[in-house]
Formats: structure tokens, sequence, C-alpha cells
């Protein structure tokens, strides 16, 4: 059944591969466009340090990043549903530091913390906190006022309307932000290392464009892709036994 | 000593001006009392004001004879909505209101299995609310009420608890309700805007009437005990009366919106 689901997804994806390995064969030139059969060989040829040096270095700063974006988009939503002042006087910010264009900064960011994977934490946070952010703090203000006034009625102090109430009712929305979080982590991690570093994909990637090597430059893009792929698949299996409800509602 | 008695109420909010004014009754022990006026009348103003969800009210309010403000929480309240919570299943849900005492797990599930046995809801405990008929809900919400209502709350305040159901069900549920508050050691408040239920179930039926609204009628309905009486001609007078209340606010009402949206 879930095979069947799929079928239209996965019959469009070869179709694509299918499209891009004809133009490959035709263009004929591997350093411009490798052939999706190029790049698998080349994933196969350099799979020691892909998968050993360079994969694990990038998911480390990836699940940093991602780890200190859930933390402080969670608290910062906790604190602005919890005060109106905070609301008024941090919402505007946040909104504000997605206009910041990161590409163009995060080469200060390793001037101002080195080529270790801090600077490129930064990228990802700056990337990720803001999708969490804002759908936790969505997620919190979703909750019904008369369900909130009926807990009241009950004797149900503030704390416990938050953890009975409002956390649950969050639940989705924070499992939303997530699933657009992990693959805007990896690309911010990526990105961090095209910019300054001594290993991971994104570096990795760099490297093999300096030596005109096509594939070379796809093997790590492919690798990023499907670690995405398997993160989210990951998250959504997650949300599915977690929130199973939601469907039912 | 009456449980609850209201003196001059009155309240608004500073944005919309007065909702109810010059509320004055009581509530006897064991009564039920139900209040019947037009949707948005004010109806429901009076059980935030007993529940304490607003406060800044004018006259005075009093629980056995003390102000409310001193005495602790009265009542347990059951809103129009059932609003069950999805991810609890119906035990959970039901033992929720138990969860501000300090209780051993197994006993607070025991008692909420005990609510719903007594609101024939036994052998639903795992069901999420999603999987309950209408009806079934309501009961559930009912046995949450009662629930509340363990927690030392004398009186149980009913706020149009079957308006989203089909009349049928409405029906049997009014049936179910009046054997329900008869065996409960309870005094009960209802609102309603269906005459039929207020005569039904309650011993006394309060009118609000106007805007602000205050109380047009307090009308003695003890002699309906049961559906059939309510088709004995004092019944039947007694109903022609409050509709005509009723009716002459909602001609009153409806000037009233006219002359508003005349005026914008």
């Amino acid at each position: 059944m879930r095979v069947k689901k799929r079928l239209p997804a996965i019959i469009t994806a070869l179709c694509l591969l299918f499209l891009w390995q004809i133009i490959a064969m035709c263009i004929n030139a591997a350093y411009i466009l490798p052939s999706p059969v190029q790049v698998a060989i080349k994933i196969w040829e350099l799979k020691e340090p892909l998968f050993t040096v360079h994969t694990p270095a990038t998911l480390l700063v990836t699940l940093v990043g991602l780890v200190i974006s859930i933390v402080l988009g969670i608290a910062l939503a906790v604190i602005m549903d919890r005060y109106e002042f905070w609301e008024r006087a941090l919402y505007p910010v946040i909104v504000t530091t997605q206009t910041i264009p990161v590409t163009a900064i995060a080469p200060l960011f390793v001037l101002w913390l080195g080529y270790g994977i801090w600077s490129k934490v930064l990228v990802a946070v700056l990337i990720t906190f803001f999708p969490i952010t804002i759908s936790v703090h969505d997620g919190l203000k979703s909750t019904k006022r008369e369900n909130e006034e009926l807990m009241k009625t009950m004797g149900l102090s503030s704390l416990q309307i938050f953890l009975k109430l409002k956390i649950p009712a969050c639940l989705p929305y924070f499992f939303s932000a997530v699933k657009m979080a992990v693959p805007l982590s990896i690309i911010g991690a990526a990105m961090g290392e095209w910019l300054g570093a001594q290993s991971g994909l994104g570096y990795f990637s760099k490297r093999m464009m300096t030596q005109l090597d096509g594939a070379g430059v796809f093997a790590p893009v492919v690798v990023l892709a499907v670690c995405a792929m398997l993160a989210v698949a990951v998250i959504t299996a997650l949300e599915r036994k977690l929130i199973a409800w939601r469907k039912e509602v | 000593m009456p449980l609850l008695e209201f003196n001059n109420v009155g309240f608004g909010y500073k944005t919309g001006g007065r909702i109810v004014d010059n509320i004055s009754f009581s509530v006897e022990k064991g009564e039920l009392v139900a209040i019947i006026g037009a949707s948005g009348c004010g109806k429901s103003t009076l059980f935030r004001l007993i529940t304490r969800l607003e406060a800044n009210y004018d006259g005075s309010i009093e629980v056995n004879g003390e102000p409310i403000e001193k005495s602790g929480a009265i009542a347990a309240f059951m809103p129009q909505k059932d609003l069950l919570l999805p991810w609890r299943n119906i035990l959970k849900n039901v033992a929720l209101p138990l969860e501000t005492l300090k209780m051993p797990k197994q006993e607070r599930i025991s008692r909420a299995k005990n609510a719903l046995s007594r609101v024939g809801l036994s052998g639903c405990e795992e069901k999420k609310p999603s999987e309950l008929s209408g009806g079934m809900r309501q009961r559930a919400s009912f046995a949450r009420t009662l629930m509340t209502a363990e927690l030392g709350r004398e009186l149980l305040l009913l706020d149009e608890p079957f308006s989203a159901l089909d009349s049928i069900t409405r029906t049997q549920m009014q049936d179910w309700l009046l054997k329900q508050v008869r065996s409960l050691d309870k005094t009960v408040m209802l609102i309603t805007h269906d005459i039929d239920e207020a005569l039904l179930l309650a011993g006394r039926v309060i009118v609000l009437c106007d805007k602000p609204a205050s109380i047009a009628r307090q009308a003695d309905s003890s002699m309906i005990k049961s559906r059939e009486h309510l088709f004995t001609p004092q019944a039947i007078q007694l109903k022609e009366e409050l509709t005509q209340l009723l009716s002459a606010d909602a001609v009153l009402r409806e000037a009233d919106t006219e002359v508003t949206e005349n005026a914008r």
C-alpha cells in the first residue's frame, strides 16, 4: 500500500534521472555535467573520505546547529507566549533577522569564530531558528481560549495548563518546523563549509570544484540530499507515533 | 442561607459596554435553576462571574453568605462544546480535574472509571474523543464535570450542554440528564435557550431580557416533573408567557441592531 502510494514519486524521480543521464551523455563533458552513473561511481570511489571524514563533519555541524536552534526557538516561543511585552519586543526583531543575507555575512563568522565548527554552526542556527521559533509560537497560540478557561475553572495552575494543554497542542507545529529545519540546517552547514573549513561535504565539494571534477562536486551534494531525506523520514516516523491523534481530530 | 446570592450585579467589558445589569437572585442548596434568554444576551456571563473568570463587577455575589472572592472555587463547569482533548483517551480526559490533586494514579483512574460507568460509557475508556458520537462526547464531558465536582464543588454549571446535538439525541440527553441530576446531591444551574428544556429540567426558570440583560421574570416550574407534564394546561400557559416575553425581547434586540447599523 505504502509503495503504491509512493509509486508516482518514484517514477517521476527515475524519469528525471533518466533525462539527466541522456542530457549528460549528449553534452559529453563530465566537468560540466556528469551523468548520474558517473556520480554514483565517484561516490563509490570516494567512499572512504566521504563517509568517514566529511559526512560525519557536516552531520555534526547540522546536529549541533539543529539542537541549538530547537532550544533557542522553543525558549523564544515560550517567552513570547507567556509575556506580551517580550512578544512585542522580540517578534519584529526575529522577523528582521531573516532579512539578513546570511551567505553574504558568513565569511565574517569565519573571521570571528575561526575555521572550527562554530562558524558553520552559527550559519546553520541563523537559518533554522526562525521557522522553529515562529511555528512553535503559532502552536502555543493555537490553543482555544475556552479550553484554557475550562482548565482554570477545574483549578489547574498556569504551569499545568502549559504542560497539559499548550505543549501537546503545539506538537504538530513543532514537528512541521523540525521537518523544515533539518534540510535548512544541512544547507546552512554546507554553506558554512563552502566559505571556509577544513572538512565537511561543503568543503569537499568546493575542493572538487577547484579540480574541475564535476562528478566529485555532485557526489557530496547527493550524500547531503540523502542525509536530509533520511533525517526527515525519521522525524516523520516519530511524528506519526507521537501525534497519531492529529489524523483523528 | 442560600448557596449562591447575586445582589444588584452588573458587569461589562471596558471596550464593549454593559452586558448585565441589576441582576439579583439566589439559589438554594439542592435546587435546579435554569436561565433562559436570547443568544448573546449575557447568560454565560453569569457563569463566568460565578467561576471567577471575570472580576470587577458591580454589586455583590455571595456564597454561603460570604463574598465569592473569599470562598474557594464552588462550581464545576460544563461548557457548551465538549472541549475534550483530542490527544487524551476518554478516561484521561475525564480524570483531568483530579490531576490538580496529589492523588495516586490508581485512585484517579478508579474514580474516573466510576464516573464513566455512571454516564453509561463503560468500555469507552481507551477510545479517543473522535471515536465517540456527539451525545457520547457530551456524556463524557458531563462525567468530567462530575470529577470537577468531586473536588468539593457544590454547584454544577451547565452551559447549553445539548445545543450542538440533533433534536432526537437532545431529547434523549435531556431525559438522561434529568435522571442524573435527580440522583446527584448537587445544586445545578443550567443555561439554555430552549424553553421546554428549561421547564423540564429545572424547578425554577430565570428569564433574562433587555440590553444590558436583567431579570424579566423568575418562574416556578417545579410542577413539571416529566416530559408528559409539559402538556398540562398550567405548563402550556407558562410556556406561552415565557415565549411571549422572549419574543418581545427578540423584537427589541432586532430593532436595536438596526439602529446601531444605521448609525454606522
